[in-house]
């Protein structure tokens, strides 16, 4: 009994603390868009062994696809396709995922593990055959000792899997945006600075936003009028509101790949989801805002 | 009956003692773990905590200008992972806890969903509001000298207001409603039909999110989760009591179970002391089993006691075989010790129950006939052992005839005393032995 109480009395304590963090406050804690950080006491062994793995081919089902085929890291982690074939929607940035709330367009994966698992096991996008991909691996001399590093182990589908989910789930690359909310207020233009005070004054802020602007909310297109689509082809759905950061990046856009221009996604997205019209300056600044939003990625390391 | 019943003993107390062993540890085994329960109640702690936080962040969004859906998706998913681990706790804990994990996974999902409804719904609301906001705004920069429709501002901006507060569950009063601008011209009119068509959409969009609110906060879930609280409480309460019982049932089997082990080792002790006794005592022939010289004469005289105290007669029958030493020098020790122990078993075959086989020599027997009523009877069992042990041994294939002399004395009709008892029937058969051995020779004064 007495153990009963001792431990009851530690999580007790554990709540206040708990409650009591809640009142401490960072001075962005009052910005609807939080900074993000890189990955803290990264193992790079297992970072880079993962990076490798994401560019293999030969984890496809027809040794012709790897990750890297549709989020390419130098193009913002997208493919700048419209929809590629065998798959049902845009190919969406790799970079930041894991600060996502659940994955995928509608959501529909509760983590990225599930997601991975999925993937890999889908032979419309892997179809990753495991006893030849770990055979094949293992043929490979400059494989072996990278696994024995990263996982003093062999190489096996476990290892493979858990090396390429620790990349994706790491893959945080702050911007020049974060610095801004950091305290550093030449590290963006004015121009974007004013998108920036336009996105939260019309209300863009209260869809995308938090550390992914965006990615934690779910929310069709078409609020205030139906939207139909350019073509009138659009079907809106309940979909996890996408983050905008490396948005630039990463035309076309929408779940469809429908939209070619930023510009134009911003006026759709002002006229459909706030039922306002943009000037042509204001669309130009909130553009500046976005491409702001772009994870600072150094292409060397990236290659 | 020590051949038979000892093993017969041993096999009940060793059945005795596996029963207490079974029963022991089928009643350890049963023992539910209160430890396990104990984690569960920390976990169903931990996991209203998690409970908690999630709503105050909800509630939190509700009143933030600046709204983190991450803190919510943060906390909700910290619930998800504390609810995985009390179920994954309570999994062996069964009973009416086990529909209540399930049943609260279940409700847990769809409260996930309604947050996720309820999130999204006053994510529009907030831009109905900002909609209004700069409409409102924009319009009042437009017309600020246009009183008539200045007033129609104002009404719209107090709709607001109401909006707000009932956003925040609060009901203000409602003033009479502008449907019509009669003095409008057409921007105007365009104007005012926007504002009314905004202030509609945001009145849905509010009472929307309120509905979604009110979805959410599932009074069957937090019920759920006390109910879970009680029962984990009530379950530990019983399996503490339940422990206490057990044990004390399992002190009592222990201390059975100790008594039989006590008992047969004392048992086995009682054989041992009593085998060894006699051994050490040597009143029985190794060989034969049957009792020796010594017993003979530590018997017979209370024996003549009691059969002076009954008046009845006691008879001894001298037995020798006839020609013994020539079948050890023909056939072997061996053959010769295996006929003694033949002879010794016909012997036994034939005497009555009462009465006692002494080897007294190498190849002499005595056999006290008890109770004797008559000296004939005596005879007729001496002539039966004759004729019987006359028929052949077969001993190791090999076919030996021996066959007995035996003398007769009679207590108390021939002597007291058991020397002489002793003498006269020896002497006896020194008379049979030199009438030609095989037969029967009573004592009698010559
Ligand atoms: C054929 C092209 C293709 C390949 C190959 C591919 N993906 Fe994707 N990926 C997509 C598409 C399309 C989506 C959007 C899926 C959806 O929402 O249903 C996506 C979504 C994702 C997401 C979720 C992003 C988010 O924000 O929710 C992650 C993470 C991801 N992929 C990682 C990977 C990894 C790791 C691999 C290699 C094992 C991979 N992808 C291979 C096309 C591809
Ligand atoms: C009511 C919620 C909501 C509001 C408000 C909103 N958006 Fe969106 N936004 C969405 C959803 C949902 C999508 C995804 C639609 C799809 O893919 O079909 C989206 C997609 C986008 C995209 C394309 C992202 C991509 O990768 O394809 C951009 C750019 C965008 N929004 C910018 C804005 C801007 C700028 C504003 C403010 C003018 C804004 N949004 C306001 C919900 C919203």
């Amino acid at each position: 009994m007495i153990l009963f109480a001792k431990q009851l009395c530690s999580k007790s304590l554990a709540l206040i603390f708990i409650l009591i963090s809640f009142g401490v406050h960072n001075s962005w804690a009052n910005e609807p868009i939080s900074p993000i950080f890189p990955a803290e006491n990264l193992d790079q062994d297992k970072f880079e062994l993962g990076k490798a793995l994401f560019k293999d081919t030969r984890l496809s089902l027809n040794n012709d696809t790897s990750c890297h085929t549709c989020h390419d890291l130098s193009m913002g982690g997208g493919d700048k396709l419209k929809i590629r074939e065998n798959v049902a929607t845009n190919s969406p940035t790799i970079f930041n995922t894991s600060k996502n709330f659940h994955v995928g367009w509608r959501g529909q994966f509760e983590s990225l593990g599930h997601h991975l698992g999925g993937v890999l096991a889908n032979p419309k996008v892997m179809g990753t055959n495991w006893p030849r991909a770990v055979t094949s691996l293992k043929a490979d001399t400059s494989f072996t000792p990278k696994f024995r590093k990263a996982y003093q182990g062999e190489i096996s589908q476990e290892t493979i899997f858990d090396a390429i989910l620790y990349f994706e789930t790491n893959l945080i690359v702050p911007s020049k945006f974060d610095e801004y909310l950091l305290g550093n207020e030449q590290a963006i233009s004015q121009t974007a600075k004013y998108g920036y005070e336009k996105f939260k004054d019309y209300g863009c802020i209260s869809c995308h936003q938090g550390a992914n602007v965006g990615g934690n909310l779910f929310q069709s297109l078409g609020v205030v009028a139906p939207y139909m689509g350019e073509d009138g082809k659009y079907r809106a759905k309940k979909l996890r509101v996408p983050s905008l950061r490396n948005v630039a990046l990463t035309a076309p856009y929408l779940h469809d790949g429908s939209v070619d221009s930023l510009e134009s996604m911003i006026r759709i997205m002002a006229q459909y989801q706030l039922g306002q019209t943009l000037t042509n300056t204001e669309i130009r600044q909130i553009k500046a805002f976005l491409e702001s939003l772009n994870s600072q990625i150094e292409p060397a390391a990236y290659e | 009956m020590n051949k038979i019943k000892l093993p017969l003993i041993f096999v009940l107390l060793s059945l005795a003692i596996m029963l207490a062993i079974y029963g022991t540890y089928n009643r350890y085994s049963d023992l539910k773990d209160t430890m396990g329960i104990q984690n569960s109640i920390f976990q169903v702690v931990e996991l209203r905590s998690a409970d908690a936080k999630w709503n105050f962040e909800l509630n939190r969004i509700h009143s933030n200008n600046f709204p983190h859906y991450d803190l919510v998706n943060q906390a909700a998913k910290n619930y998800q992972t504390e609810l995985q681990l009390f179920l994954q706790m309570s999994s062996n804990i069964q009973g009416p806890l086990q529909n209540i994990g399930v049943e609260l996974n279940r409700l847990s999902k769809d409260k996930q969903r309604l947050m996720n409804d309820y999130l999204s719904d006053i994510a529009i609301t907030r831009n109905s509001f900002k909609f209004l906001d700069t409409l409102l705004f924009s319009l009042h920069e437009t017309y600020q000298d246009d009183d008539e429709f200045l007033k129609f501002l104002a009404y719209a901006q107090y709709q607001v207001s109401i909006y707000v507060a009932l956003n925040q569950n609060i009901q203000l009063k409602q003033h009479k409603g502008y449907d019509s601008c009669d003095q409008c011209d057409m921007d105007q009119k365009k104007a005012f039909n926007k504002v009314n068509l905004h202030l509609g959409l945001l009145k849905d969009k509010i009472l929307l999110s309120n509905q979604a609110k009110d979805d959410f906060y599932n009074p069957e879930h937090t019920l759920l989760l006390t109910l879970l609280l009680d029962e984990l409480s009530m379950a530990y309460i019983e399996t503490e009591a339940e422990h206490k019982t057990i044990q004390s049932q399992i002190l009592i089997i222990t201390t059975i179970l100790v008594i039989t082990v006590l008992a047969l080792l004392g048992f086995l002790y009682w054989i041992y002391r009593t085998i060894e006794g006699h051994r050490r005592a040597g009143i029985t022939d190794p060989l034969t089993g049957l009792y020796n010289r010594k017993k003979l004469f530590e018997n017979l005289q209370p024996l003549m006691d009691l059969h002076h105290k009954s008046g009845k007669n006691l008879a001894l029958l001298f037995i020798d075989l006839d020609g013994f030493k020539q079948i050890n020098d023909t056939h072997g020790h061996d053959i010769g010790d295996k006929l003694l122990q033949r002879i010794s078993a016909r012997f036994n075959q034939h005497v009555r129950k009462q009465d006692c086989i002494y080897r007294i020599g190498g190849d002499e027997f005595v056999i006290l006939i008890k109770e004797l009523e008559a000296l004939d009877i005596a005879e007729a069992i001496a002539k039966e052992i004759l004729t019987k042990c006359s028929r052949s041994f077969k001993l190791d294939d090999k076919l030996c005839d021996i066959t007995l002399s035996i003398g007769i004395s009679l207590f108390p009709d021939h002597t007291q005393t058991p020397k002489q008892l002793i003498r006269y029937a020896d002497e006896a058969m020194y008379q049979a032995k030199s009438h030609g051995k095989n037969q029967v020779k009573t004592w009698s004064e010559s």
